[in-house]
Parts: structure tokens; sequence; C-alpha cells
């Protein structure tokens, strides 16, 4: 493993370290060396910093910066080394554990490069081979004075958890918990208790949280999922675990999280619990000789400084547990505790942390969302075609949880230049193929899709109808506009009409709330489609098929997906959503030489906004 | 500055090659081979081993379209007062017309082989006396191990070269080698056909000289030696004399003890040269100063007094160089001035072109945007 090579370095990775050459107090141990089985090669510094009375951070630390091949490319990272520097883990910074006998380094690697972390001093990391180590030395300095001065966590920055050491990642745990939950675990007083799981079919290795409850087996609180789970939920495997709620996150100072049972145990004292009478009580539920899992919840906040956001829970795999007759112990529970307090729960025994994750809608639509407004609408979507598909795979990635879908047609081939759905959909429901599409984007989707036609003829359909607060057709069809007009609906709805014109170069998407007023709608885009005709004369178009009478109107999905796109705006737009006034959106693409070169948003016919 | 890691560099580039020293080994160490199975030369033969730079970890890297010149002596069991310097070499032809047809030359006080694209200088000697003939057959003597791959070789008869340092004896014959009295060898006697007599010479004296003197060094001598051969020829090719082991005697003479970098030991030496013999320059006389256990020999015999002054006028100007180099507040500055003496081999300080460096830190501070990273998300 730690073959040392005497081969030279490549000039970059020797530029690298001229280029540290006057910095003050960071002085070269040992030039860079080939370590073989890391693949990598190693510097061995020395860095002096003054630090206050009584930090735990010497005034003199060595460290070894480990360095690819492909220097200034690649990985550079910074070790504190086993000798002259310190034990404990730090805020930014990985565990700090001993390492193995074949390193020299232990294993709290800096971390240097977060972006988030100085976001407001925001320094791009260079990419030259002088600067480059140069950036990661200075950075290493930084984090060395801030962490004898106690600056490394610093109010008002995002909160971060430490790492959980030897976390198994093949294996997640999904649970979702906000604000509103953290308040219902709150004015709760159970402490301890039993977890229900669930192994869906898809994707692999997740486990989802069913419901806790009490050790009494009292139902405490559900884990609501989207269709997606839902419909295995109830037929899918389940598993048992137990659960333990502590008053903040147990950490040794200053902040690392325990790798040991007796660790574990420590750090729960520094929060004046005591967990095992706890953990005794818990485990007394799950004694069958098989494995179970173990949820230890604390409330975080969002940056830190601040109130606690939500409830986290970080799981972890127990030990299978004496049950039955055990060697030199008797069969009862007291003697089986003993076992396992001294058996599997020694102080010195290693935690087997297992990946667990915070699926909340808050959390995982953080990488882009609607507006509030649509995203807590419930959504009735009258044709799936191309736009409609489209459309709806905007909204759900968008947030969108509650939708119905509308289509009387099936998927046929030529449907998928520009459809979302598949081969596989094929001969089936387009309403369908639809829904279970939508559903498997989010695990809180629930879509559900309907073949037929608009005005819905089942009783059935026609409360799932009524249930929903938006209307969107998607069918490009008058004669649909005309019944949006004459429905009867129950109570107040948000409508929008949205079609694209001929070879899709403009699409028209007309909203009103209140009532849907087809006049209105005719009044506005009828100007539109007399200008396309007058455009588009003497052109013939394509039909599909020998004998088919009904045109097709040619665009391709690149052309209809970039529309789509610029009208979402419009219907996550609060004020459109809200206001009783018609308003007509008409988007355009830009064309140069035949090409799209942008698109343009028009209000007036043949007069341009923006 | 010292500029430690610059130097560091500048060293390997200017020291030979792994490959290049595997070619020299290759070459010297199959004639020695070869010398040694022979059938008419091996009964004559007391020991081999190589002498010159690549012993004493003071030689560079050959020029371009340069061969390397490797030293190797042969002691033999000739007597001086029976054969002379040439009857003594004549015995070497047929050996060399078998092994080295067409590519031997016999030298005044050496035959020269060209062998393996390296230049071999064969060095035959005298016998020596015999009570010292065990010696000369000792590991201490034989080794190829230089200066630079072990630290703690001793003339004595326990120490052993790195190759045969393996078992459990040699741990404690280590430990013997470094507390035994060292050996006083002789000088040996080496032809000289011209002057038809022959020379003494005392060439372990000369390592045994080096050793010492890197060990008070720190380890820097030896590079003091190679940088300065480097700056000879980077920056004064044309001149002849002096040069070689001359001139690292030379330098040997006045580099201080006790450096603790190769920037000060440059520094030093090239001062120390000029304060010393300045004197004789101004005269256009060349100093005497005597060989290494043949107290004899003037090292410097060969110097005319009028290439001694115009070579410490060089060294003047280098001295004062070195002096801004080693003085200098900013990495840009020094490594400049580093330049100055030792070419573009010597690495430059990290900026902008024509940028002189202002930080203390080595580090130019971007003022234009050269590249425009970071903050980009996928």
């Amino acid at each position: 493993m730690g073959i040392v090579g005497n081969e030279p370095a490549p000039s970059e990775i020797k530029t690298g370290r001229r280029a540290l050459e006057g910095f003050e107090g960071l002085s070269i141990l040992d030039d860079w060396k080939w370590f073989a089985g890391w693949k990598r090669w190693r510097l061995h510094l020395r860095i002096r910093i003054s630090v206050p009375q009584g930090s735990r951070i010497p005034s003199e630390t060595e460290w070894h910066v480990l360095a690819e091949q492909e220097y200034p490319l690649g990985s550079i990272k910074f070790f504190p080394s086993k000798q002259n520097s310190f034990s404990e883990t730090y805020p930014h910074q990985l565990y700090n554990g001993p390492g193995t006998n074949e390193t020299t380094w232990r294993t709290g690697e800096l971390c240097l490069n977060t972006q988030v972390r100085k976001y407001d001093r925001y320094e791009d990391e260079p990419f030259e081979a002088e600067e480059r180590l140069l950036w990661h030395c200075r950075r290493a300095v930084e984090w060395l004075n801030d962490a004898a001065n106690d600056r490394l966590a610093k109010e008002g920055e995002p909160f971060e958890l430490p790492q959980f050491p030897g976390i198994d990642k093949g294996v997640l745990v999904a649970y979702a918990e906000d604000s509103g939950s953290l308040s219902a675990w709150r004015s709760n007083e159970d402490v301890a208790g039993l977890v229900e799981l669930f192994l869906p079919r898809a994707p692999k290795n997740l486990l989802l949280v069913k419901k806790f409850l009490s050790l009494e087996e009292r139902e405490l609180f559900k884990c609501d999922w989207g269709s997606y789970f839902e419909q295995e939920r109830d037929g899918a495997e389940l598993r048992h675990g137990i659960w333990i709620r502590m008053p903040s996150i147990p950490v040794l100072s200053p902040w690392q999280a325990p790798a040991t049972w007796g660790e574990f145990r420590e750090a729960c004292r520094g929060l004046q619990v005591n967990l095992d009478p706890l953990l005794r009580k818990c485990v007394a539920k799950v004694r069958d000789g098989r494995a179970h899992l173990g949820l230890i919840g604390f409330p975080i906040p969002e940056k830190i400084g601040g109130p606690s956001s939500n409830l986290y829970w970080q799981a972890l795999a127990l030990p299978v547990l004496a049950n039955g007759s055990v060697r030199g112990f008797r069969n009862s529970e007291g003697s089986h505790w003993q076992y396992d307090r001294s058996m599997l729960f020694s102080d010195n025994k290693a935690i087997t942390w297992v990946n667990s994750e915070n699926w909340d809608v808050g959390q995982v639509s953080t990488r882009g969302k609607l507006s509030d407004g649509i995203r807590s609408s419930s959504v009735l979507l009258i044709g799936a075609g191309a736009v409609g598909s489209a459309l709806a795979e905007l909204l759900v990635r968008g947030g969108v949880q509650r939708l119905l879908v509308l289509d009387s047609e099936d998927v046929q081939v030529g449907n998928l230049t520009r459809h979302t759905l598949t081969m596989e959909d094929v001969g089936a429901p387009k309403a369908l193929g639809l829904a279970t599409r939508l559903n498997e984007i989010s695990p809180h989707a629930t879509v559900v899709g309907v073949k037929g036609e608009f005005p819905p003829a089942d009783a059935v359909t026609k409360e799932q109808v009524d249930q929903c607060g938006v209307v969107i057709d998607c069918t490009g069809s008058d004669e649909v506009v005309r019944w949006l007009d004459r429905y009867s609906w129950e109570g107040e709805k948000t409508f929008f009409s949205i079609s694209t014109g001929v070879d899709a170069r403009r699409i028209f998407c007309f909203a009103q709330r209140g009532r849907f007023s087809s006049l209105e709608f005719f009044r506005r885009v009828r100007p539109w489609l007399q200008l396309e005709r007058v455009e588009n004369r003497g052109r013939e178009l394509p039909r599909e098929g020998i004998g088919c009478w009904n045109p097709v109107f040619p665009a391709r999905a690149d052309d209809v997906w970039l529309l789509v796109s610029s009208v979402i705006a419009v219907v996550e737009d609060l004020e459109v959503l809200m206001t009783s006034n018609p308003t007509l959106t008409v988007f355009e693409r830009v064309l140069s030489e035949g090409h799209t070169v942008g698109v343009k948003k028009s209000t007036a016919v043949g007069l341009e906004t923006e | 500055m010292e500029l430690n890691s610059y130097f560091t560099d500048f060293l390997q580039e200017i020291r030979p090659t792994d490959k290049q020293k595997e070619q020299f080994r290759a070459a010297h160490s199959e004639l020695r081979e070869n010398l040694n199975k022979d059938d008419v030369l091996s009964p004559i033969i007391v020991s081999d081993f190589l002498q010159g730079s690549y012993r004493r970890a003071t030689a560079i890297r050959p020029g371009q379209g340069c061969k390397a010149d490797v030293d190797v002596i042969l002691v033999t069991k000739l007597s001086d007062e029976e054969f002379t310097p040439d009857e003594a070499m004549q015995k070497f032809v047929p050996f060399l017309d078998e092994h080295y047809t067409d590519s031997y030359e016999f030298q005044s006080r050496s035959i020269g082989i060209e062998s393996k694209g390296v230049d071999l200088d064969l060095v035959i000697t005298a016998a020596p006396s015999e009570k010292e003939i065990g010696i000369l057959k000792s590991d201490a003597v034989t080794t190829d191990d230089s200066p630079e791959e072990v630290d703690d070789w001793r003339l004595v008869k326990s120490w052993l070269s790195r190759a045969h340092r393996v078992g459990v004896k040699s741990a404690a014959l280590l430990l013997e080698a470094a507390r035994e009295a060292e050996w006083k060898l002789s000088p040996l006697l080496i032809p000289d056909r011209d002057r038809e007599k022959w020379e003494r010479t005392h060439p372990l004296a000369q390592i045994k000289w080096t050793w010492d003197k890197n060990k008070a060094c720190g380890g820097h001598y030896v590079n003091v030696v190679k940088a300065l051969k480097w700056w000879r020829r980077v920056r004064h090719p044309e001149v002849k004399h002096p040069k070689g082991y001359p001139l690292e005697h030379l330098i040997g003479a006045c580099c201080p003890d006790g450096i603790t970098s190769l920037a000060e030991g440059v520094t030093q030496s090239l001062e120390a040269i000029v304060r010393r013999y300045e004197s004789y320059a101004k005269v256009k006389q060349t100093p005497s100063l005597w060989d290494h256990g043949v107290p004899e020999h003037n090292v410097l015999h060969r110097v005319s007094g009028e290439n001694f002054a115009i070579f410490l006028g060089q060294v003047a100007d280098a001295a004062q160089i070195a002096r801004r180099a080693l003085d200098a507040d900013t990495v840009g500055e020094s490594a400049d001035a580093w330049r100055e003496l030792f070419g573009d081999i010597f690495a430059k300080a990290p900026g902008d072109d024509g940028d002189k460096g202002s930080g203390k830190g080595g580090y130019t501070k971007r003022t234009a945007v050269t590249s425009i990273g970071g903050g980009r998300w996928g």
C-alpha cells in the first residue's frame, strides 16, 4: 500500500512546490514521494501559526498533502500527520480517525474548497500549476487559524453535519421531516420507540420510513409518500427498527460524530441523555435473531446558530441481538441485555452507521421549484400530447404533486418524436402512461391518469375534476375550449389554455381565473391565427399515413419544448393565478436563416414587448 | 533567498540521470569483469575501483553530444622497479585488442577506452606495499557507492557497500565500521609514459577528503561543486583551465564548513576564492594547491598565471551575482539572479513574464484575469 518510489516528480508538481518558497510559517519536511498504493504524490509539511491560550490546536502541526499525477488537475488533499498534529475532529473536516498502519497520516482530511463555506468571500480555485497548491496551503493555514480560534462554525453559515465514520453507502434510509413535523415531535413525550420501514421494488437498496410507533406500539406519526411508493407500500416488504430521539446532535467536541458505542455514550452524556436504559427498552422489542436498523433523531437548524428547522434521523445497523439461550447467560431479558451490553454494545465496538436522507418535499426540490402557488395546487391537465406531456413533466419536476391527466388517445409511434413517453407505452393510453412516468419522477407526486374525453363521462372522474384548482387545456381543440366555457365547475378555478401555432413557431397561453370565457379566448387568439394563415399561405401540411385527413403539425421536440419551457413562467405566476382578467401571452421563436436563435414574448399581434 | 526547493529541482537537472548512471555502471563493470576474467591479466591484478568525479558524486551530466568520463583504477602486482610505465601498459594490449578492438587509445597516463557510449579512463598502478593489498581489496575501497548514496563511508575493513548489506551479520559489521580506526594508505604509483616514470597519486585520499568535507557541510559540499561546475559550463564554456578536478579542489579549499544550504555554499565559496586569491590574480600568478595525500603535487600546475587572473575575474563577478541572489528579499529577484549564474535550467519564479514577483510568499497577485474559474454549477 505504501510503496514509496524514487521516481522524480512531474515538473508541474515541482512547480507547485517551488511556489511555496517563502511562505511564512510553512516548511517542507519531506519532498514529493510517489505512493504507489495510493496513486498519489505525497508532500510532508509543517505549518506554524500562533494559537491562543488553551487552544487544542498546537502551534506547529504536520501535514501530508496528497496530489495526483495529473496536477494541477485532480484532487489535492490535506491530511493531519499521525505525529505532531491533533486527534480531534473539527467542522469542515472529515472524521479524523487514526488511519491504518500503512499510512503516516490520520483520516481527517480538511475541506478546503467548499464553495458554500466562503461564499461571501468567494475566491476562485485556480488551476495553474504554480497557484493551485499554494492556494490550498493558504486555505489550510486559514483553516488552522479558524480552528485554533474557534471560528470554523460561524453563525449564519449553512449548518453542516459531521461525517459519521465508516458509513455504509450501500443502503439508503429515506424519511420525510420538516418544520411542521418537528413541532409535532416536540409536543410528543416519547423519546424512544419502534419504526416501520418498507422496501420499494425500485430503486434498489432503499428503505422508506412508513411510520413511527411508541414503545407500546402505538402509532405516532406516519410518513406520506407519493403514488410511486404508495402503490407498493401495502404489499412491500417491511422492516422493523428502533428509534431514539436526542435533544441535540450527539458529537464529541468539537465536531466528531461517535465512532464507537463508548463515544456515543459519552456524547449522550454531554446532552444529559442516558443512552443505555433507552437502548435496552428498544432492543427488547426487536430481539428476534434478525438484523434491525436504528434511527437516532435530533433537531438541526438550517443555519448555524439559527432555530431548528427539522428533525434529522441518522440511521445505524444494530447488531443481531441475543435471543434464546446464549452460552453463559440465562434465557431472560435481563441476561440478554447483559450479554448485548457487554458484547455488542461495549465501549470499543464500532457503530455501523448507515446512509440516511431527508426526502421531504422541501429537501428534494431545493434544486429548482416552481412558485408556491402552483405547487400547492391540484391540477387538471386535459390533453397529454406533445404540449401536455412536456408541460406536465416540467410541472411535476418543479414540485407540483397533485395532477389529474385526462386524454382519450393511445400512444402511437409517430407521437414519439415530441412526446416524453417511450416505446414501452406505444399502444397504451397516453394518460395512463404519462401518470406512471410522472409518479416516477418525484417521491411525493400523486398523479392519476384517466383515459377519456372532456367533459368526463363518469361520476368518479367528475369528482376528481371538481377537486382540481387549476385547469390546463393542452388539446389545441376548439371544441374543448367551448366545453371549458359551458361546463358547470364546482368553485373558482384558474384556467389555462395552451397550444402551439403552425410549425410550433408560436405558443399561445390564455389564462383566466374564475370562469373560462371562450369568447375572450377567441377574441384574443384569432388575430394570431389570421396572421399565421397569411404567413403560411400555399403551404401543404404533411399528413400522417395514407388516407388520413388530419394534418399533422410539423414541429420538432426542440421547438415544442423550447416554447413550453417559456410558458411555465406564466403558469406559475401568482398574479396570473389570481387575477380574473383574461390574458393571452404569446411566445414566438426568433429565427435567423431558418434556425431558432431565441424566444421573444408578444402581447399584441405584430407588436413586440421584449 | 535560499530557494531550497528551486535548488533541489536544479540539482536534479544537472546531475547524471538514472539512465546515464546505469550506462556508466554497465560500461565500467563490464571492463572490470573482463579484466578479472582474463587469463593473462587476472593473476597480476590486486584490485580495481572507481575514482574520479563519479566516485566522489561531483560529476555533472555530460554536455550535449558529449560522453561521460569514467575513471577506473586497476591496482596491479607489477613492480615499478621491474617495469617501465610503457612496458606495464603494453601488457594490456592483447586484452584490449580482444575486447575493445579499435576503441582504445594509449594516453600518457591512462588507456582511454570507448565502450557502450562511455569514455572509460583505465589507469593502471604499480604494485602497492604488501601490507596494503588486503585493504585495497576491501569493500570500502572497491565500492561504487558515492557520498550521495551512503552517508557512513569510512576507510575501514568492516565497512560494507550497499549491495552487501544483507543478512544478520551486516548490522554488526556496520557498527564495527563506525568505530574502527581508519586506515592510512600510501599513495599509488601510476604511469607517465611521456616522462617515462611512475608518478604518485592518491585517489583514495581525494575520495576520503570529499566524504569528510561533505559530512562537515551537511551534505551540501558535493552539490556546491556540481553547481559551480555547471556555472562554468554554462557561462564560460570556452575556458580551458581551471576545470575538472583542479576546480573542484579549489572549491573544496575555500568552501566553509557548516554551511546550511546549497545557496549559502555557492555564495560563500565564490566569495572565499576571491578573498583568498585576489592578490595572486593581481600579479598574474597561480597559487599552489597541494593535492590530498600527495603534497608534492600542485593541483593547479597546468593553470597559467594569465588564465588564473581571468578565472578570478570571472569568479569575482559570479560572487557578486550570487550575493545578490542570496540577499534578495523576493522570490522573483532571487530566482532571476540565480538564473544569471546558472542559466535557464534553474527554474523561473512564478508570475507573469516580466513581472518581478512582488510578493514575499512567492505568489504574484493576478492583476489581469488570466482565466476565470469556479462559481459554476452543473
